[in-house]
């Protein structure tokens, strides 16, 4: 703790680590020549800021970092946007074949299908841009000794890790998941009402239940040590929600729906969009996406009493 | 196969036990697609009222689809992330310099990881697909025909791979083409779909591509479907595909001798 004059402690602002999350040296004052430091301000320098735009700072340092590291090779990071992009719309590309032969998947016309696969897309794609990076950094640095830094830096562990656990590749993944929507929702005649306003509310639902599922991975690659396992799990289990859920058995549909709610992902959002929703629909959705929500916290919390660092 | 080979594929099935988690994780994950387009193309069959649709009834669709992840599993090559990793670590020197020919390096030790992870990860699929979902895989004489097929198919994967590769000597980073390739195999191969579904305008043009002779051409000959795919005889088909081999493999080797040709190293 360092006082000037006497007078409160100084405060340590996180501003002052630099875009390559570099502390000031030992010892170095890190108040410049002249400034006084802030009244009242009791806050030291080792405990974890709780303002919000610490975080917004670290996390648009963060995204300096990376940008700078992805153009390094331009040609390989667009390349591989237009892949992520490619990849995305193979679905709607099979979908297009399936239709032109078959009767297509019972209860959803071309274009309803095409909103269905957007959502997914959208919501996949906003859960990758957001927060994929989250289990990538944690499983990464528990395996290899260095989660110590992140505990180290001023901020809480996971809301730091929430701040700066995007991906750039999950942006094209969003655009085309939400061109797909607009073409659908042009196709549809789908215009503004509270159906839109249900939408985006279970949009937003969907990428909290991913969020949940990444931050359940992260608090588990404290305890299993090969936890890149579950993140390849999850993944699998996504496909599930790559399709209506009329086209499962009974009890798939209540199981993708109450006890792993991958229903919010696509389906819900879809029938919400195409005017199919209710107070009871958005509670028995709104609930299970809860628990897991209310689990990952206390998961991640768990974790963080087990955690022992190695030292070094 | 040479004992130089020999050795390389044996290295192969070594680095495939580093990765054995992975194969375990196919062991899981793999099962999971097939029971999802099971479900699909069931309600898909039954919302269609029909039987038979694109010369597929629904017990030989999830075969082909069985078919195609173990082609999947077998044909995969990872070797342009391995030639842009000796590109940037800086050990595409010092590989040159081993016995063999770095082309044959690398497939050999590419052919002993496929091995281990195509026997581990085949068994769970072909047997949910046999007792589950109806799947048919009948021995016939067809089936040798189909075998020199894949062994073209496997090849073919590679020598892409290769291509894309190469452009690390001078991308240094191919990640992004490596993605590209995935994608664009995966689709006109018929990874995703039979080729039967795709517009008759697109039949003549699959022809002249490589991608169909790396999936569904040797489904075709196992299944024997390929007249209703526009091949009159499975020779022809094979002797197609063994041109897109030699074909690819001279673009490759030329390639090849550009890309050497221009690379330098520190050395020690």
């Amino acid at each position: 703790m360092t006082t000037v004059n006497n007078q409160a402690p100084i405060s340590f602002s996180p501003a002052l680590i630099n875009a390559k999350g570099r502390h000031p040296p030992d010892g170095a004052s890190p108040l410049s020549a002249g400034q006084r430091p802030r009244r009242g301000s009791t806050q030291g320098w080792w405990e974890p800021s709780s303002s919000i735009l610490s975080y917004v700072r670290a996390s648009k340092a963060r995204l300096r970092m990376e940008l700078a590291s992805e153009l390094a090779y331009r040609g390989n990071f667009f390349l591989k946007l237009v892949a992520v992009a490619l990849l995305d719309l193979l679905s709607p590309l099979v979908a297009l074949l399936i239709y032109e032969t078959t009767s297509g998947i019972p209860g959803w016309s071309f274009a309803e299908f095409i909103l269905f696969t957007g959502t997914f897309t959208l919501i996949a794609g906003l859960g990758r841009a957001l927060f994929v990076g989250i289990p990538f950094e944690v499983i990464d640095s528990v395996r290899d000794g260095t989660f110590d830094k992140i505990l180290l830096l001023p901020y809480k562990p996971l809301k730091y890790l929430s701040f700066t656990g995007f991906d750039l590749n999950g942006i094209p993944e969003m655009l085309v998941g939400l061109c797909l929507v607009a073409w659908s929702a042009g196709q549809l005649s789908i215009g503004l009402g509270p159906h839109v306003a249900a939408y985006a509310l279970f949009v937003a639902l969907g990428v909290a239940f991913q969020y949940a599922v990444y931050i359940i991975i992260s608090a588990l690659a404290f305890l299993v040590v090969r936890s890149w396992a579950l993140f390849e799990i999850w993944e699998s289990m996504q496909k599930f929600a790559r399709y209506p859920l009329n086209v499962y058995g009974h009890g798939l549909q209540i199981a993708l729906t109450f006890f792993v709610p991958i229903a919010i992902s696509a389906h819900v959002p879809a029938k919400a969009l195409l005017g199919a929703f209710s107070l009871a629909g958005l509670l028995s959705v709104a609930l299970p996406v809860a628990a897991f929500v209310v689990l990952a916290a206390f998961l991640w919390e768990q974790a963080m009493r087990k955690y022992s660092s190695a030292g070094g | 196969m040479s004992r130089a080979h020999a050795a390389h594929a044996a290295m192969g099935i070594k680095l495939g036990l580093q990765y054995k988690f992975h194969i375990i994780i196919n062991f899981l994950a793999l099962p999971v697609s097939l029971t999802v387009f099971y479900f699909l193309w069931q309600s898909i069959y039954g919302y269609t009222g029909e039987a038979v649709i694109a010369g597929y009834a629904l017990p030989e669709l999830v075969s082909y689809y069985v078919l195609s992840m173990l082609l999947g599993l077998v044909v995969w090559s990872d070797v342009d992330a391995w030639m842009e990793e000796d590109v940037r670590q800086g050990e595409a020197i010092a590989k040159m310099l081993l016995p063999g020919t770095y082309m044959a390096r690398h497939f050999w030790t590419e052919m002993g990881i496929r091995l281990l992870g195509t026997a581990v990860s085949a068994l769970p699929i072909v047997l949910l697909a046999l007792l589950a979902f109806g799947a048919r895989f009948p021995l016939h004489s067809g089936a040798i025909l189909a075998l020199l097929s894949l062994g073209m198919a496997i090849l073919l994967y590679f020598l892409l791979s290769y291509l894309i590769g190469l452009t690390a000597f001078w991308l240094k980073k191919v990640q992004g083409l490596r993605r590209v390739k995935r994608a664009v195999i995966l689709f006109f191969s018929g990874g995703m779909i039979p080729l039967a579904f795709f517009p008759a305008w697109w039949q003549p043009v699959s022809k002249l591509l490589p991608f169909e002779y790396i999936r569904a051409v040797p489904i075709a000959i196992y299944q024997r479907t390929l007249e209703a795919q526009g091949w009159p005889s499975a020779w022809l088909a094979l002797a197609a595909q063994a041109a897109w081999v030699v074909a690819l493999y001279l673009a490759a080797k030329a390639l090849e001798r550009r890309a050497f040709r221009q690379l330098e190293g520190a050395g020690t």
